[in-house]
């Protein structure tokens, strides 16, 4: 028999242990090559460089999935490794040489890994499509899209995958050739007893643990000031290791007062939970870390992107307050509102004016540290603005300030400060009365706008230019399409300015495919740490194998052994889940006080309770296949 | 009484055209108060006719009753809450739970039951006195000796005040000095507490210490031997020649 003859027969025997490793493989790969195909997609290409922000985001999250991937291949080999130990010692035992068992696991792993990168390729093709149908809805775009399978996206998969079984096989070479034969054949068996708990440095560190989160969590609400990114980089440090001694040190000596109160009595629910649960506290403390944090960041972005889509109309309108404006432009808004009648539209026509003059903002907290040379405010009359539409608060006695980015400013309200109008022959220092977190006009410019009574507004006006505003709002949005065609007909291009459509559709597209790239990569993340704690559970569960025999023997049904594995997987589930959760609350909450305003509860909410969903599949596979060992022992 | 009654057991296993009887047919009755040894050479059924009677495999054929229970009868879900609250047992290999203290593995039996924790806890001071462990009641198996586990398994399989204990190899894994203080543990649990025992052994010093010994033969009763009143040294001397007589592989005649 040569040696390929028994790579074929290993390969074909070993199948139920392989389609796992085998599973995990072309699914990353499917994973990789649809993201490497959206990254080489030319409608993708050119949405990215909307921003600098998406632009990087797609960056760092092709390396985050990188990353990610090779963790999950390596993991999940090593897992494989272990389940194969046993053979691995026996042919060594009947004295095929380590070169031999090497080489044959080398074959093993090219086959593998080229058979899973090309069903994973085929795949991926197939799933791009819905994908790439997501991102263009998502995107707010109806373009067609056409199936093209991508070369550069092939080739990129390809390299990617081959590095990852030439690690892979490095693995397998180090277990073959640093492993003895002992070792190779207790692998399986072996489970680290933990040393009692109790000890004064547990007692401490798990003090620490807590003492690290609530400190997170605490400095989260207050690092947005001039270092922020040290003090994001502390609250981060703070939450991944205070997570870490939680799960090390604090859940085993809570388990462990709590298991010393029973004093032996043990309900039996506890005996396959609690009990193996603190058995393994140790060695599950880092993978129960990385899934918290990986949760955690998951929701946090997922929660930040979707609520930013989610109030992309809110926020545009906020900068956009009417569909069209004209400033100093009465001819052509003139032809705008004729071919508007013309064309059957419904819309609105208002005037307005304002005073445009210099202004000192020095004083005002948010400008601090910025220093601008000619700034100039627009300045409104309440009562115009109000006979626009616009419902604000009465400034009487001193000014409102209009800021779509009042929530963001990192230095505190401008509420209470002054700051100073220079008319042509004397200067008016007026007190902001309150903020307003939008715009009173559709702007191109910097200026700041204010609204100020009428009094004070003449005062302004006596010596300086008005400028007048028409301004057009749609009775129906379904219009918004034609209606923005005809402002570009009428109006020559150099003299247009951005309109409110225009606007929501480029802020859909970004925000669109931020959505995307946090969603594909949260169900990357997600799929990933569901599958490590379903291998880790399933070799949990090998490893029970005998206590579950003993336990049928001694006349314990399966119900009541899977009432005890449900609490099990609860914990191992829900644990990691609940605290990811939190942190992804806290992460959503520092980052709405400086990115957003909107309404971030519901689609937060939402992502969560989907995140969740997915999470207790995983849980519940876990569960069956606990089901199925039970049934399998006696 | 009769605490068990096993008529015509017969167990066989693989397909229809290659079928390999275990048990050709056992009648075997054991009254309560009783220790009973089962003894025979290897692969004459000693261990698939314990699992038989001890509901942990069914018989092919054939009638099992213990305490007027059949239990070839009974469903799963039964058959497990039967041997949870009337049986209890001890392995070769003391099978505890790594993950439970001595304590905790004790009171296994009793931890879906009802007994209230001051009633548990007299069952478990009693037991553990009685086998010597109460000092090790808050270690993990891991910290402690083979013979000391067995120990601890016999407890856990005598907590629950069970009808009928049955034991297979106990001292399989032990040195000759924990095996022999161990069955002293078991003889006294005998013939205080009134306990039933089952015991399948290859090893003579072992069902020495029985009241009475079952040999089996390729799946049949062979004999079976009544210590009475004989003390020990002579019952096993009964043992001995029994045995040579028997013959077949794995034992040496003398």
């Amino acid at each position: 028999m040569t040696l390929f003859d028994l790579v074929r027969r290993s390969m074909r025997k070993n199948i139920k242990h392989y389609y796992l490793y085998f599973f995990s493989f072309i699914f990353s790969v499917m994973l990789y090559f649809v993201f490497a195909t959206l990254q080489h997609d030319e409608s993708v290409i050119k949405g990215a460089e909307l921003s600098l922000r998406l632009d990087q985001s797609f960056k760092v999250a092709a390396y985050l999935l990188l990353a990610i991937v090779a963790v999950f291949v390596l993991y999940a080999n090593s897992i494989f490794l272990k389940r194969r130990s046993n053979e691995i010692g026996i042919y060594q035992l009947i004295g095929l040489t380590r070169g031999g068992v090497a080489r044959m696991l080398m074959i093993e792993n090219m086959l593998l890994g080229i058979g899973a990168l090309l069903v994973g390729i085929a795949t991926g093709i197939v799933v791009s499509r819905g994908f790439l149908l997501l991102l263009v809805k998502l995107m707010g775009k109806e373009a067609f899209i056409e199936l093209s399978i991508s070369i550069p996206a092939i080739m990129q998969t390809a390299i990617v995958f081959i590095i990852l079984v030439a690690v892979t096989s490095l693995q397998s070479l180090r277990v073959v050739y640093k492993s003895t034969l002992i070792d190779l054949f207790t692998a399986r068996r072996t489970t680290e007893l933990s040393k009692q708990p109790g000890k004064i440095s547990q007692l401490l560190f798990g003090v620490l643990g807590i003492v690290l989160i609530v400190f997170g969590y605490w400095y989260s609400g207050r690092m947005v000031n001039s270092y922020f990114i040290l003090n994001a980089f502390i609250v981060l440090a703070a939450t991944i290791f205070g997570t870490f001694f939680f799960f090390r040190a604090t859940v085993g000596w809570l388990l462990h007062l709590w298991r010393k109160r029973k004093d032996g009595h043990l309900a039996f629910r506890d005996t396959l939970s609690t009990a193996a649960i603190m058995h393994r506290m140790k060695s599950n403390a880092r993978s129960l870390t990385l899934i918290t944090t990986l949760s955690a960041m998951t929701l946090g972005m997922i929660g930040v992107a979707y609520s930013l889509y989610y109030s992309v109309e809110n926020s545009t309108r906020g900068m956009f307050p009417y569909d069209f404006a004209f400033q100093n432009q009465a001819e052509f808004a003139s032809s705008f509102e004729k071919e508007l009648t013309a064309a059957g539209i419904s819309f609105e026509q208002k005037e307005l004016a304002s005073v445009e003059l210099p202004v000192d903002v020095a004083k005002l907290p948010s400008q601090a540290s910025a220093y601008w040379a000619d700034l100039k405010a627009s300045v409104f009359s309440n009562d115009s603005l109000e006979q626009a539409g616009m419902t604000i608060v009465d400034p009487t006695g001193g000014a409102v300030l209009f800021d779509s980015f009042a929530n963001s400013d990192m230095f505190g309200s401008n509420v209470g400060y002054d700051v100073t109008l220079k008319m042509p022959n004397n200067e008016l220092d007026i007190t902001i009365k309150e903020v307003e977190e939008k715009l009173a006009m559709n702007t191109d410019t910097s200026f700041y706008q204010l609204a100020v009574d009428r009094t004070t507004y003449e005062k302004l006006a006596s010596g300086a230019q008005e400028v007048p505003y028409l301004v057009f709002t749609l009775g129906q949005e379904e219009d918004s399409k034609e209606a923005t065609a005809i402002y570009k007909k009428v109006v020559p291009e150099k003299e247009q300015r951005v309109v409110y459509y225009d606007m929501l559709a480029q802020q859909f597209e970004a925000n669109g495919l931020m959505v995307f790239i946090t969603g594909f990569l949260g169900l990357v993340f997600l799929l990933t740490t569901g599958s490590i704690l379903y291998f880790r559970q399933m070799t949990e569960a090998e490893q029970e194998r005998q206590t579950f025999r003993t336990l049928r023997q001694l006349g314990f049904s399966i119900p009541d052994m899977m009432n005890s594995i449900i609490w099990k997987q609860l914990f191992i589930f829900g644990l990691p889940l609940a605290i990811g959760i939190l942190h992804g609350i806290f992460a959503i909450k520092s980052a709405s006080s400086f990115l957003f305003s909107a309404s971030i509860l519901l689609p937060a909410t939402v992502a969560f309770i989907v995140y969740a969903a997915i999470y207790a599949i995983f849980a519940a596979f876990t569960i069956g296949y606990y089901r199925k060992i039970m049934k399998d022992v006696l | 009484m009769n605490i068990l009654e096993a008529k015509q057991v017969r167990k066989s296993f693989g397909s229809r055209n290659q079928v390999y009887q275990v048990l050709k047919g056992i009648d075997l009755n054991v009254r309560a108060g009783e220790f009973v040894g089962i003894m025979g050479p290897s692969g004459a059924g000693k261990t698939t006719l314990l699992n038989v009677l001890a509901s942990i495999d069914r018989p092919t054929e054939g009638v099992i009753e213990i305490g007027g229970s059949d239990i070839a009868r009974m469903k799963d879900r039964d058959l497990s809450n039967f041997r949870r609250e009337k049986l209890g047992f001890i392995f070769q290999d003391y099978n505890l739970l790594d993950t439970l203290t001595v304590k905790e593995n004790i009171l296994l039996p009793l931890s879906l039951g009802k007994q209230n924790r001051m009633e548990s806890e007299r069952m478990f001071v009693d037991i553990a006195k009685a086998l010597g462990i109460t000092e090790l009641s808050d270690k993990y198996p891991n910290e402690i000796s083979g013979g000391q586990k067995q120990r601890t398994s016999a407890a856990r399989a005598l907590i629950n005040n069970p009808s009928l204990v049955f034991a297979d190899e106990p001292t399989g894994a032990l040195d000759s000095k924990s095996a022999s203080s161990l069955l002293g543990n078991l003889e006294g649990i005998n013939r205080e507490r009134n306990v039933t025992i089952m015991m399948v052994t290859h090893d003579p010093v072992a069902s020495s210490y029985c009241s009475r010994v079952v040999f089996l033969k390729d799946g049949q009763l062979y004999t079976e031997l009544y210590r009475g009143d004989k003390e020990r040294k002579d019952f096993f001397g009964d043992i001995m020649s029994v045995q040579s007589a028997l013959g077949g592989d794995g034992y040496d005649t003398v």
